[in-house]
């Protein structure tokens, strides 16, 4: 019975959904019908030079892209970024890494701030989130002494592990690195 | 978990690797499948070759079962070919007999990076292949 109940329980959920995507900025077609679908638990390297298509496929499956510019059926964690009701659902659900970080640290707040911040959009409790961070930070090696002053003050490599620390923190179901090996140390 | 990257090494932890040219998903699939479906289930012959040139590589392409020449550094090249383990003892013996000096071998199988290299190179020839009867047909 218990054996049973186990490969229950791993029978993997599909976390990503991607059928007929194509994606236009204006004249500009920059997907061409592009499928695929990514189980729990798999771990998915997107590969390509510049300009292929790699950032633009990750925008639409983490709500950056509006609705105008795209076709196909998406589904994320189950749900559609088609429908905006639908964005603070997938975006709770989801860690986003950006290739740079300025687009998700604030430069002016100390790490510990910038979870407060964050967190509280996902709607954790911020006593959590801090224990969190904590483990995190300890994890990603980022030294004690810089939790409580401005970002801005950190190294490159700092920046990047805080980045991604941000992007765990919510204990996402999906989570999309954008060009992770840049700058770590 | 989805990484973006230019690292192709990156591909030694992932699943599944999707490759992207122009919008296209060219591949989608595990790393192991996409390098077994090179000929000869990716297997590769390294060789170092002494004052490797141009020319060089022109005679070797003159050996039937190869399959695609890839240069490595300056004297070394990797080659794939079909039925890898019968034609590799001919190959070699191809090389001596046009007096191509072997350095080192080793036999391998491909890396991922390889099969990048290779499967962009076959999107580039398709490309130029369809330009140019574009070309003819006006």
């Amino acid at each position: 019975m218990r054996c049973e109940k186990i490969s229950i329980s791993k029978k993997k959920k599909e976390m990503v959904y991607v059928k007929d995507l194509n994606v236009k900025f204006g004249d500009k077609h920059v997907v061409h019908d592009v499928n695929f679908n990514v189980n729990q638990g798999e771990i998915i390297g997107l590969f390509g030079i510049s300009g292929a298509g790699k950032t633009t496929i990750v925008r639409v499956l983490t709500c950056q892209i509006e609705k105008k510019n795209w076709t196909g059926d998406v589904k994320v964690t189950g749900l559609t970024p088609a429908k905006k009701y639908n964005h603070p659902i997938i975006l709770s659900r989801i860690g986003y890494v950006p290739q740079l970080e300025l687009l998700n640290l604030y430069f002016d707040l100390s790490p510990m701030v910038n979870v407060e911040v964050f967190t509280s959009t996902y709607g954790m409790n911020k006593k959590d989130a801090k224990e969190v961070a904590e483990k995190l930070f300890r994890i990603l090696d980022l030294p004690e002494d810089t939790w409580n002053k401005p970002v801005k003050h950190m190294s490159g490599g700092e920046k990047k592990r805080l980045s991604m620390a941000i992007g765990l923190i919510h204990n996402p179901n999906v989570l999309f690195l954008d060009e992770p090996t840049t700058l770590i140390s | 978990m989805f990484i973006i990257t230019h690292d192709l090494e990156a591909a030694l932890i992932c699943d599944k690797a999707a490759i992207l040219r122009d919008g296209r998903l060219l591949e989608f699939d595990t790393p192991q499948n996409l390098v077994s479906s090179l000929p000869s289930f990716g297997l590769v012959a390294r060789f170092t070759i002494e004052n490797l040139n141009e020319k060089i590589i022109e005679v070797i392409e003159g050996f039937k079962p190869v399959k695609k020449i890839l240069r490595a550094g300056n004297e070394i090249i990797e080659i794939l070919m079909d039925n890898f383990d019968e034609n590799l003892p001919k190959l070699i013996r191809f090389l001596i007999d046009n007096n191509i000096q072997i350095n080192s071998m080793s036999k391998d199988l491909a890396t991922f990076r390889r099969f990048f290299q290779i499967r962009i190179q076959k999107e580039e020839e398709k490309e130029i292949s369809s330009k140019q009867l574009k070309v003819i047909k006006k």
